[in-house]
């Protein structure tokens, strides 16, 4: 009786395993937690209501500003004093652009939607894309991150096969033959050489680690600039309410420009060309095309007359460069991709320093003092 | 920690509140002595002097006007509670060790320290050795095949072990590198917060005072510059952008253990008991621990490079912006480049 209610429980297992054997799991997938159960907790961070006290303040602080100024124009006018004149008109100037600004943020950041959305389509437009559409800043955001994540990942599997050849040469290299019957005798191991090829192999990784690494920082920067900078606009409009935060108040609203607008979007539209079928062929075939120049000119005619194994590890060598520089070709663009957006942002930021008026990022080069 | 906050405290307590009113004791000594050299001027028929001093009273007039302003800017810095506005924006993690009802400076002290000893630096540390483990895990094939059995030294063999480790063994060494660094800034960090209301005390205080003189005028707004960049601009990033990956990478890291969970079993009890009967389990356990140890070293990565060079460059942008405006052109960064 108990075999058979232990035989039952087994086949009732088996039976219930089975119909959910072909189930997908869930990937772990850093993204959708960024833009999506992260958005419940920071949502209000990029939220214009959030900051309505800050720009409320704003607004009185100009009101205030405007009746001063205007009351020095006065004076300015009355005892013809011409500093304080010119000097009441920048003023006046200065604070009729800080009230459109705070017009402009009012409505809440959906009016930079359409600026960040209209970069990256303008960008992406050029190619047929596999990216899904964006409609707002944090679906664009989002699918940034899902791009650059996938690549990332992508290169992970690319370490995993280069591991698995790695361990095929090692097993082929391991190969001996033992002929000593008594302890005495001699031990071949025609494939020894292998193990040099090995170390060639593994310097590939360099390169695979390295793009992973940037594009997964990527990743998380891009949530850092969502979530954060939107502060730097609000921060940025009150502090230009005062003459002596001014120049400070123009750094941000430049810092925010740069990176909260244009850099998603240059990066965007970089991985659109990157991502396109057409880009993606073009990309291997002119790699292949080289590397078998590379090998055709160098690594064979230079080595025929050396010996065998060592033409053997050259060929093998150079067909094991074509074949990972053919995988690493993607993540390898879009990594430059991401230093020319970084670079093009850095100078954004100086145009809008000189813009702005804060002497801190016209021609201070920001870029070279981050490097 | 606690050293930390008791240092602030005894900053924020003693020779804190000192500084504004000595400060403006110096200043109404500095009049009375302009105003007796303004009265003596014309009596050893010295016009240019007495012009000369008026315009110094008139700037220190106005530098009255700031440590005033200063003086009751840092009141209100020192007791608003910072805790409770960054909390209701949930950048602030609450937990046992944080501090009830805190200033700008335990706020950001907070926020440092468990970022460093318990947060994402901390696991990444932790996780380190782990990696090293899983990293070193493989199947090692091993074949040997004897012409006559029994004599092992007479045929062929081969052997081979597949690890990760054997492509990223390098790797290893430099994380560690890595991390021990990122302890070392964190800590630096520790120091410039710990440091900062002093810092804002006297720096701004000094900076009032010397921008009185025409000779010092710039060199006092320099001083006001790094005063408020250091003893305010700095605590305050600090507090935003570290409670923000705190409160952030808490969740993420709530969300890694759920993650691992359903892909090892599953998300009912029939994928548990299938992948338990096909082994699935434990490489869906390995595959996604793997994965999530890269996000936590993603993560951690980002916010220990990221935020503190993002945090220096807000500073340094301040001060030099600030120090235009108050005096004379610093350049925060060129001044830490020429150091370094």
């Amino acid at each position: 009786m108990i075999k058979r209610t232990i035989l039952l429980v087994i086949l009732a297992t088996l039976i219930l395993a089975r119909t959910s054997y072909a189930q997908t799991q869930t990937s772990p997938d850093p993204c959708n937690y960024l833009y999506s159960a992260l958005q419940s907790t920071f949502g209000a961070l990029s939220t214009a209501s959030t900051y309505k006290g800050l720009i409320g303040y704003s607004m009185l602080i100009i009101l205030s500003v405007l009746m001063i100024v205007a009351f020095l124009y006065a004076i300015g006018m009355a005892f013809k004093i011409n500093s304080l004149i010119s000097f009441s008109r920048n003023e006046i100037l200065e604070n009729v652009l800080n009230f459109i600004l705070i017009l402009f943020v009012a409505g809440g950041i959906a009016g930079i939607d359409g600026v960040v959305i209209g970069i990256a389509q303008f960008g992406s437009s050029v190619v047929s894309t596999n990216q899904p559409s964006i409609t707002n800043t944090a679906s664009l955001y989002h699918s940034t991150c899902e791009y650059y994540y996938g690549d990332a990942f992508g290169e992970i599997s690319n370490l995993i096969l280069l591991a698995v050849e790695i361990f095929a040469i090692s097993i082929a290299s391991s190969i001996r033959f033992n002929l000593m019957p008594n302890g005495f005798g001699v031990t071949f191991q025609p494939f020894a050489w292998l193990n040099l090829l090995s170390k060639m192999a593994g310097s590939f990784s360099v390169p695979i680690v390295a793009i992973t690494g940037i594009e997964l920082v990527n990743v998380y920067l891009l949530a850092i600039i969502y979530y954060i900078f939107p502060l730097f606009l609000y921060l940025g409009i009150l502090f230009r309410t005062f003459p002596w935060t001014r120049a400070i108040g123009g750094a941000l609203l430049g810092l925010f420009i740069s990176f909260y607008v244009f850099y998603p979007a240059l990066i965007y539209a970089i991985s659109s060309i990157t991502a396109s079928p057409s880009m993606q062929a073009l990309a291997q075939s002119i790699i292949k095309t080289h590397a078998i120049t590379l090998q055709a000119n160098f690594f064979t005619s230079s080595l025929t007359t050396s010996i065998n194994p060592g033409l053997t590890i050259s060929t093998i060598f150079s067909s094991l460069i074509i074949e990972y520089i053919g995988i690493i070709a993607i993540g390898g663009i879009n990594t430059i991709g991401i230093l020319i957006s970084l670079v093009i942002c850095f100078d954004l930021i100086e145009a809008f320093g000189d813009l702005l008026g804060a002497p801190s990022l016209t021609h201070g080069g920001v870029l070279k003092k981050v490097i | 920690m606690q050293e930390c906050i008791n240092s602030i405290n005894n900053f924020l307590t003693a020779p804190y509140t000192a500084w504004f009113p000595i400060t403006l004791v110096a200043a109404t000594l500095i009049i009375v002595i302009l105003a007796v050299v303004y009265l003596l001027a014309p009596l050893v028929g010295r016009d240019d002097i007495k012009r000369n001093i008026s315009i110094m009273i008139y700037q220190t007039l106005f530098s009255i006007v700031l440590i005033l302003a200063f003086g009751m800017f840092a009141t209100w810095l020192c007791s608003f509670n910072a805790e409770s506005l960054l909390q209701s924006l949930n950048l602030n993690l609450v937990t046992t060790i944080a501090p009830k009802n805190a200033n700008l400076y335990e706020t950001a002290l907070y926020d440092l320290y468990w970022f460093t000893n318990y947060g994402a630096l901390a696991n990444a540390n932790f996780f380190l050795s782990l990696v090293y483990y899983l990293l070193n895990i493989g199947p090692q094939l091993s074949l040997e095949i004897n012409f006559i059995p029994g004599v092992q030294t007479l045929g062929f063999s081969a052997k081979g072990s597949f690890s990760l480790s054997s492509v990223l063994d390098s790797y290893i060494g430099y994380i560690n590198d890595a991390i021990s660094w990122l302890f070392i800034a964190n800590d630096l960090q520790f120091i410039i917060i710990s440091a900062a209301p002093i810092i804002f005390a006297i720096f701004v205080s000094m900076g009032l005072i010397a921008r009185i003189f025409g000779f010092s005028r710039s060199f006092g707004g320099s001083l006001i510059a790094l005063g408020v960049g250091i003893g305010f601009v700095y605590p305050l990033m600090v507090s935003i952008t570290y409670g923000f990956i705190n409160v952030a990478y808490y969740q993420l890291q709530n969300s890694i253990f759920k993650n691992v969970a359903v892909n090892t079993f599953g998300t009912n009890l029939q994928s548990a008991l299938a992948n338990l009967l096909t082994g699935k389990a434990i490489l869906n356990f390995l595959t996604s621990t793997i994965y999530d140890i890269i996000d936590i070293a993603g993560f951690t990565a980002t916010a220990s490079l990221i935020l503190p060079l993002l945090n220096f460059i807000v500073v340094n942008t301040f001060v030099l912006d600030f120090s235009q405006a108050f005096g004379e052109r610093l350049d925060f960064m060129s001044l830490l480049t020429s150091i370094i």
